[in-house]
């Protein structure tokens, strides 16, 4: 079918292409009732107003495709998770500054073989400390456009510390081992981006910064539970049972739209990976054999993935309205 | 449990379509106009939030036209939304009355309750008394 476009808009191929992004079914529905409200709205701006007309369109087009809209289940979760996940990485960082204040400060902190190197190695260790302080701060406050930003910056520190430890020392165990600990910051900053504006712009209650709070202190949990920079332990008996169970939870919690427990759930299983797969490949001793692990949470994932991706009906769930 | 207050671009469009139903460019007219051009909807969002109340139930479409050789779908709210609207409604009145009076209360010191004048000694006392005067 082809979409009609009406005289009146500046920018006929831009929005074209804005409303190619949006899935073909919606687009059959939709895109003449769209071209019209185009046309009209941008009438009468400038181009500038005509670029941000565009951008929204094709954003919401993508929001679309992606199923992460306010009413999809993806969209809802990644929202009641997104300052989850604040709270637990900020409880893990203030653990953290806890343990290293009363104790030796982890080692290769201080063997850093390069000047040059040290200063954004400080920046990555302090910043992965205190970002997700601001973080937290500004989500408790309910200041959306803040979170957003500090979460962006504490991607940003994970990816440098993944970066510093590929730079230094090229080695698979360190490089790998960064990764697990920076997964939680990309995270974080992935959710925030995905998690759409009008679900986050929500007032924050008094039982939603209870659920911080209380994310804060799985997050503080989940170190004390690694034994900080080293441990073993927690591959052994019911604890090694427990990362197993704590993800199948999360996907059965989604799977009956139970999304405040699959949130936390979220929010606290990506801290979980400095021990459980780094330890795993350790325990198993080898790339090749992590192999077959990686395939059953690549399996989890895509299951977890088409779960999130229908939409569900307005029952089952509170008002996001 | 308490309801959650309605986020304002919720509001701002149930309350566009309380008096009559419109199609996606007339919302976005008189949300603007409500607001007094303080929010401007972008087509993106209208329809993320259009959207998003259908599957609420809060609207529905009303009627599908060709107006002008254009596609155009009207939208009207639903007995669900109306509740909705006249709920929120009802409470930011109930806000907006008790700053009026609290406001008035001030710029009129005689007409201030005594016990909130601050007594020698007594300021516990006082604030005790001026929440039980509000509730």
């Amino acid at each position: 079918m082809t979409i009609q476009f009406f005289p009146g808009s500046t920018d006929p191929v831009a929005f074209r292409a804005a409303l190619r992004l949006y899935p073909a079914r919606y687009r059959r529905e939709r895109g003449d009732e769209l071209s019209a409200v185009f046309a009209d709205s941008t009438a009468e701006g400038g181009k500038l107003a005509t670029a941000r007309e565009v951008f929204d369109l094709g954003a919401y087009g993508l929001r679309m495709r992606a199923g992460l809209t306010a009413s999809s289940t993806a969209g809802r979760l990644f929202a009641l998770a997104a300052p989850l996940v604040a709270g637990a990485i900020a409880g893990l960082g203030l653990t953290r500054v806890l343990h290293d204040a009363t104790s030796q400060a982890p080692v290769w902190m201080w063997e850093l073989p390069d000047r040059a190197v040290r200063v954004p190695f400080y920046a990555s260790y302090y910043g992965a400390l205190l970002v997700p302080l601001l973080l937290v701060g500004a989500v408790l406050a309910g200041r959306w456009r803040l979170a957003r930003t500090a979460a962006g910056a504490l991607a940003a520190v994970g990816a440098l510390g993944v970066a510093l430890a590929l730079l230094v020392q090229p080695d698979f165990w360190l490089v790998f081992n960064k990764s697990c600990e920076a997964t939680p910051q990309l995270f974080a900053g992935l959710l925030f981006a995905l998690a759409p504006q009008e679900l986050l712009r929500r007032r924050q209650t008094w039982s939603d910064r209870a659920m911080v709070l209380a994310a804060a202190a799985g997050g503080g949990l989940v170190l004390v539970a690694q034994d900080f920079y080293s441990s073993w332990v927690l591959m052994d008996g019911r604890a090694g049972a427990a990362l197993v169970l704590l993800p199948l939870l999360t996907l059965l919690f989604v799977a009956r739209d139970r999304l405040v427990p699959a949130a936390m759930g979220l929010a606290v299983l990506p801290l979980t990976l400095t021990f459980s797969l780094f330890q795993i490949w350790q325990s198993i001793g080898g790339v090749w054999r992590l192999m077959p692990v990686v395939g059953l949470a690549l399996v989890a994932t895509m299951l977890a993935g088409g779960l999130l991706h229908r939409d569900t009906g307005a029952g089952g769930h509170r008002s996001l309205a | 449990m308490t309801e959650r207050a309605m986020q304002e671009p919720t509001l701002l469009l149930l309350t566009a379509l309380a008096d009559a139903p419109r199609h996606g460019y007339a919302l976005i007219q008189e949300i603007a106009a409500i607001s007094d051009g303080r929010v401007k909807m972008r087509t993106g969002t209208l329809y993320g939030a259009l959207d998003r109340l259908l599957q609420q139930g809060l609207i529905e479409v009303a009627a599908e036209e060709i107006v002008d050789g254009r596609a155009r779908r009207t939208y009207a709210l639903t007995d669900g939304g109306r509740g909705a609207l006249t709920t929120e409604a009802e409470r930011l009145s109930a806000v907006a009355e008790e700053a009026q009076r609290r406001l008035a209360a001030v710029r009129e010191p005689s007409a201030r309750p005594a016990a909130v004048r601050p007594a020698a000694g007594g300021g516990k006392l006082a604030f005790f008394k001026v929440r039980g005067a509000f509730s």
